[in-house]
């Protein structure tokens, strides 16, 4: 096999050429409330979704995601809108489709025919991505990292768009056709 | 399952080298690929059809390779993403991904190089709904798939280009 293991890559080099590095960071944390400005530590992004709902099925499906954040400088534009799209298809998969169910403390969703990832079809025709690169004067914590950060607003932005179209706020994710269904009393095609 | 304990011997042409190998006639593919022939860009993700992170081209055809049973390949031509270099279309996907910086984690990469590749062997200019087709069948959990998009829309034009 041409493989090597870490151990075998790392005696490869004597202890003086090994690469190294050391750093030390601060995470900011709060314990549910903080002091000044709480947009500088809880939310630093803007997402919009526009969305159509099948009044029959119950289907959701997310047509449009824009995405807006302000985590400071971009370093690099292919792994910025990495995370933010990215974050942004994995926030639509744990909003609509995506659950991990449990039975008698077993996982019975095991595999991709019954946990449910977005595919291609599931994504949305387009997205995107905006940066704010500017910070402002009296931010105390910096530029921020994005890793991952597309995904937090996506829940809250498809509930709305789901709210705008049939008047329902579904509050549990997923919001499968069932609950969209049962919440709205089923619909019926709409009238030309 | 019925396991046959007989091996029988299957000849293909593997990336363009004649192979020869003695199996199970439902030994899964991608398993030789990947602990009998020393090639691993083949990935087990499900293992039940639905991720194509395993996919192989079967006579210029992307298939997943942990449906295929070993008995299938009997005088096929099989390419693995290893082998893909040697396909111009390959090429052409390849440099395009790379380029576009079409993925992050890479898990899903062979699958949807070699989905994407097997799509310009058959359409030369394929438009947004043929990609989204020819990839329907791939999970990624990274990317949200645009990148792939994008990317997989410069390798139809790279290739039509003939760059
Ligand atoms: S491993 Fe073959 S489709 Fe997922
Ligand atoms: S890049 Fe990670 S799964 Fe596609």
């Amino acid at each position: 096999m041409p493989l090597l293991g870490f151990a075998a890559l790392a005696q490869s080099l004597d202890e003086a050429e090994r690469p190294a590095a050391e750093c030390n960071f601060a995470f900011p944390i709060s314990h549910g409330t903080v002091e000044g400005n709480a947009r500088f530590l809880h939310c630093h992004s803007a997402v919009l979704a526009r969305v159509a709902v099948d009044r029959v099925t119950g289907m959701v499906e997310v047509l449009d995601l824009d995405q807006h954040t302000a985590a400071g400088p971009v370093m690099d534009v292919a792994n910025y809108s990495g995370q933010i799209e990215g974050g942004g298809v994995q926030g639509l998969g744990f909003t609509l489709t995506e659950d991990t169910l449990i039975e008698g403390g077993a996982f019975t969703s095991r595999n991709f025919d019954s946990y449910m990832v977005p595919m291609i079809a599931d994504a949305p025709a387009n997205m995107r991505v905006f940066a704010m690169e500017e910070l402002d004067a009296d931010d105390p914590y910096g530029p921020r990292g994005v890793g991952e950060l597309g995904i937090s607003a996506v829940s809250p932005a498809i509930a709305a768009a789901v709210a705008d179209a049939v008047g329902v706020w579904v509050a549990e994710a997923p919001f499968s056709p069932e609950k969209i269904l049962s919440r709205t009393g089923g619909m019926t095609a709409a009238v030309e | 399952m019925t396991h046959h304990q007989t091996r029988i011997t299957i000849r293909f042409v593997l990336n363009g080298e004649p192979v020869e190998i003695a199996a199970r006639p439902d030994d899964r593919f991608v398993d030789l690929l990947r602990d009998r022939l020393s090639l691993p860009g083949a990935k087990v993700g499900c293992g039940i059809g639905r991720c194509g992170s395993c996919t192989v081209l079967v006579d210029d055809v992307a298939m997943n390779g942990c449906l295929l049973l070993a008995y299938r390949l009997e005088g096929r031509k099989v390419t693995t993403i290893e082998g893909l270099g040697s396909l111009p279309e390959g090429r052409a996907v390849m440099a395009a991904f790379s380029e576009g910086n079409a993925f992050q984690c890479g898990y899903c990469a062979p699958g949807f190089t070699l989905a994407m590749t097997a799509l310009l062997m058959r359409e030369t200019m394929p438009d947004e709904a043929d990609i989204r087709e020819a990839l329907g069948g791939h999970v990624c959990r990274c990317t949200g798939y645009h990148s792939i998009l994008r990317a997989a829309a410069d390798a139809a034009l790279k290739c039509g280009t003939g760059d």
